[in-house]
C-alpha cells in the first residue's frame, strides 16, 4: 500500500525526472497544455514506414470521444520506430498501441496528416476494463520512463496510477477550459 | 569439470526450450537484439555539448568513456565497445535504413534535435538502437543527450552553486544506463527489499533515476546489471556463478512473461531478476554462490503489474494473481518480503554453489477459469493482420529467427566449453 499511495503522492507532486530514454515527468496540466487534441480513441490499424532518416509507426485511430480541440473521426498518430524490411529502430520511451487497444491520448498538433503523442508514452492512457469495480480505468504508459523526485534526492519511483476513467476526463475537461480562459 | 557441466546444463536448457535469462530487448519475433561485432566502436560529438554542459561536465567524452568502461569490465566478456575518438558527425545511422542498412557509426552527442526530430517534452536524453529483425543483430545505436538539459558531473555537490540543484542531473547516472542499452540490455526490476526502493541495490537498468542525493547509486553496476551483460557476451571461464531454472506455469500451461527475482537469503536484498519465456521456463544466472529465496510476480513497479515497461515482445505477458515465494507460499503483500519475516522460515532457502545449477524450481499458480485477460486485452492473438499489432509470442517464439538465435547461442556455449575442456586437457 506504501507503493501506491508514495506513486500517487508522486504523480500529484509531478515532479520528476526520467529514465531509459530519459524523460521529465509531465502534469496532467502540461500534457493538456501541450496537447493540441485529447481524444479517446480505439486503434484500428498500424502501419509502418520510412521518412527522412527515421522508420516510423502510424497507427489509426477511431475516435470515440473529444476531449479537447477538434478533430475528426479517424486520425493517424505517428512515433519514431518500427520494424520495416528486414530492419528495426527501437526508440525507448515511445508509445506503442496495439490492434482493438483503446486509449487516452494526448496529440500534437497535425503535421502533414499526422499526430505525434505529447511527451511519447506519457501521452497516453491505456484504457481498460475493470471486472471487480464493473468500471473503466485508464492508466498511463510509461514504458521505457523512469521517475524519482525531482533534486530532492527522495526516492519516489513513480508507478502509473490506476486512473478512474471518468474522473481522469473531466480533470482533463477542467485543465482544458483553464488552458483556454489563461490563452484568452 | 564445473564448467563443463555449466555449458551442458545450459545446452540442455537451450535445447528444451527457447530459454534466456535477463530482460534482454527484443525484436518484434523475440529475437533477442545484440551485437555479432565484438568491438563496436563510438564517437562522441563533443563540439555538439553546450556552452552549459561544458561548465559543470568537465569532460563529457570521458564521462561516457567511463560508463562503456563499467559495462566492458562487468564481468569477463567477449565484447568490448571502445572509443573511437571524437567526430563533427550528426547524422543517426537511419540515414542508409533504405539501401545498405546501419552505416555502423554508433554516435553520442548532445543536440537539441534527433534524427526522428524534436524531442518529445521533457525528454533528457535517448538511445536509439537499430537491428536486423530477423536475428536481432545491431548494426548501429546511437546515444544523444538533450543539450537544452542542464547536465553536471555532480548534481548535489558540484563546487559551482550552479551546477547543482533540483534541475540539473547527473551525466553519469543517464550515461551509465543508456550504456546498458547499448549493449542490449531492457529495464530490469531488480530495486527492492519488500516494500522498499533500495537505491544501493538497485540495477542501474532500473527504470528509475534514483534523485539527485544518490546518484552514485545509479552509476555503480549491480550484480543484476553484471549478470545480464555476461549473459549476452561470455567469455570462459564463468567467474563462479551458479544458476537457479524452473518454470512457471499454470493449469493452462507454461505463463510468459512473468517477473522471477532470486534475493539473498541473508538479508532480503535483491539479486536478479528475469522474465519467464513463452514456455514458462526462467533461469535465474549469473548468482555468486550464496542461499537465494525465489519469487515470481506480474512484472511490476510499485507493485502494479506492469507489463509495459519492458519491450513489445513481453508486452502480451501472462499476468499471474499474487505474488508466489518458491515453494508454493502465496505472498500477500510486500511487507511480507522484508529482511527477517517470518514467512522465509516456511520457504526453502536455495543453496547455489559456484558454477552451481539448481534446477526444478517451479511456480504452479492456479487461475480462475477462464484465465483473467492480460492488461492489453483481447490484441494477444491478433498476429498480423495489417495492423502490425504485437505478435504472439508463444507462437513468435517457435520462428526460425528465434530458433536461429537460440542455435547460434548453443554453438557459442558449446564453443566456450570445448575450448575450456581442450585447456584442461592441455594443462593436463
Amino acid at each position: 500500500m506504501r507503493r501506491i499511495i508514495s506513486g500517487f503522492l508522486f504523480l500529484v507532486m509531478m515532479a520528476s525526472v526520467a529514465q531509459g530514454t530519459t524523460m521529465l515527468a509531465l502534469s496532467l496540466k502540461e500534457l493538456t497544455d501541450n496537447a493540441d487534441a485529447v481524444v479517446i480513441g480505439r486503434c484500428t490499424g498500424k502501419r509502418v514506414f520510412k521518412s527522412g532518416n527515421m522508420i516510423y509507426t502510424e497507427y489509426i485511430i477511431q475516435v470515440e470521444e473529444t476531449i479537447k480541440g477538434s478533430v475528426g473521426r479517424e486520425l493517424k498518430v505517428v512515433q519514431p520506430g518500427g520494424e520495416l524490411g528486414g530492419k528495426g529502430v527501437r526508440v525507448s520511451g515511445v508509445a506503442r498501441l496495439s490492434l482493438q487497444e483503446d486509449a487516452l491520448l494526448f496529440l500534437e498538433k497535425e503535421n502533414q496528416g499526422h499526430r505525434g503523442i505529447v511527451g511519447w508514452s506519457q501521452g497516453k492512457f491505456h484504457i481498460y476494463y475493470d471486472e471487480q469495480s464493473k468500471k473503466k480505468y485508464a492508466r498511463q504508459e510509461l514504458d521505457g520512463l523512469g521517475f524519482a523526485k525531482r533534486g530532492s534526492g527522495e526516492v519516489a519511483a513513480a508507478k502509473a496510477e490506476k486512473l478512474e476513467l471518468e474522473k481522469l476526463k473531466t480533470e482533463v475537461r477542467a485543465l482544458a477550459a483553464q488552458d483556454k480562459g489563461v490563452r484568452k | 569439470m564445473k564448467f563443463m557441466k555449466l555449458i551442458s546444463g545450459l545446452a540442455a536448457l537451450f535445447l528444451a526450450g527457447s530459454l534466456w535469462a535477463f530482460i534482454l530487448m527484443r525484436a518484434d519475433n523475440g529475437a533477442v537484439i545484440h551485437w555479432s561485432n565484438l568491438s563496436p566502436v563510438y564517437l562522441v560529438n563533443n563540439n555538439s555539448a553546450n556552452s552549459t554542459t561544458k561548465l559543470c561536465v568537465a569532460d563529457p567524452v570521458a564521462t561516457v568513456q567511463n560508463a562503456f568502461s563499467a559495462w566492458n569490465n562487468a564481468a569477463p566478456l567477449t565484447i568490448s565497445v571502445t572509443y573511437g575518438g571524437t567526430t563533427s558527425l550528426s547524422d543517426f545511422c537511419g540515414k542508409k535504413l533504405d539501401d545498405t542498412g546501419c552505416d555502423s557509426t554508433n554516435l553520442v552527442l548532445f543536440s537539441s534535435q534527433w534524427e526522428g526530430g524534436a524531442f518529445p517534452a521533457g525528454a533528457l536524453a535517448l538511445t536509439v538502437s537499430y537491428y536486423d529483425t530477423g536475428d536481432g543483430v545491431l548494426g548501429g545505436v546511437d546515444m544523444i543527450f538533450n543539450d537544452g538539459i542542464k547536465w553536471s558531473d555532480d548534481p548535489l555537490n558540484h563546487a559551482n552553486a550552479s551546477c547543482k540543484g533540483s534541475s540539473v542531473y547527473s551525466i553519469s547516472a543517464v550515461a551509465n544506463h543508456e550504456a546498458g542499452h547499448f549493449y542490449g540490455l531492457d529495464h530490469s526490476f531488480v530495486g527492492y527489499i519488500g516494500e522498499n526502493f533500495v537505491p544501493g541495490m538497485a540495477a542501474t537498468m532500473f527504470p528509475v533515476y534514483f534523485g539527485n542525493t544518490v546518484w552514485q547509486d545509479m552509476v555503480s553496476l549491480e550484480q543484476d546489471d553484471k549478470a545480464g551483460v555476461y549473459f549476452l557476451y561470455p567469455q570462459a571461464p564463468n567467474p563462479g556463478w551458479g544458476m537457479i531454472t524452473g518454470k512457471v506455469s499454470s493449469q493452462n500451461g507454461g505463463m510468459f512473461g512473468v517477473s522471477v527475482q532470486a534475493i539473498r537469503a541473508s538479508d532480503a536484498a535483491p539479486v536478479l531478476g528475469v522474465v519467464s519465456e513463452a514456455d514458462g521456463s526462467y533461469m535465474l544466472f549469473g548468482l555468486p554462490p550464496g542461499d537465494y529465496y525465489a519469487y515470481a510476480e506480474s512484472p511490476t513497479i510499485m507493485g502494479e503489474s506492469y507489463t509495459y515497461w519492458v519491450m513489445d515482445y513481453y508486452s502480451s505477458a501472462d499476468k499471474v494473481p499474487y505474488i508466489q515465494l518458491y515453494k508454493d507460499i502465496q505472498v500477500s503483500s510486500y511487507t511480507q518480503l522484508d529482511a527477517g519475516s517470518t514467512i522465509f522460515l516456511r520457504a526453502g532457502a536455495i543453496p547455489v554453489a559456484a558454477d552451481g545449477t539448481v534446477s526444478g524450481v517451479d511456480f504452479n499458480y492456479t487461475l480462475p477459469s477462464p484465465p483473467p485477460a492480460t492488461n492489453k486485452g483481447d490484441d494477444d492473438d491478433d498476429e498480423d493482420s495489417g495492423c502490425g499489432c504485437v505478435l504472439n509470442p508463444r507462437r513468435a517464439v517457435s520462428g526460425p529467427e528465434l530458433d536461429l538465435a537460440s542455435v547460434s547461442a548453443l554453438f557459442l556455449l558449446f564453443g566456450l566449453g570445448l575450448r575450456s575442456l581442450r585447456r584442461r586437457e592441455s594443462a593436463a
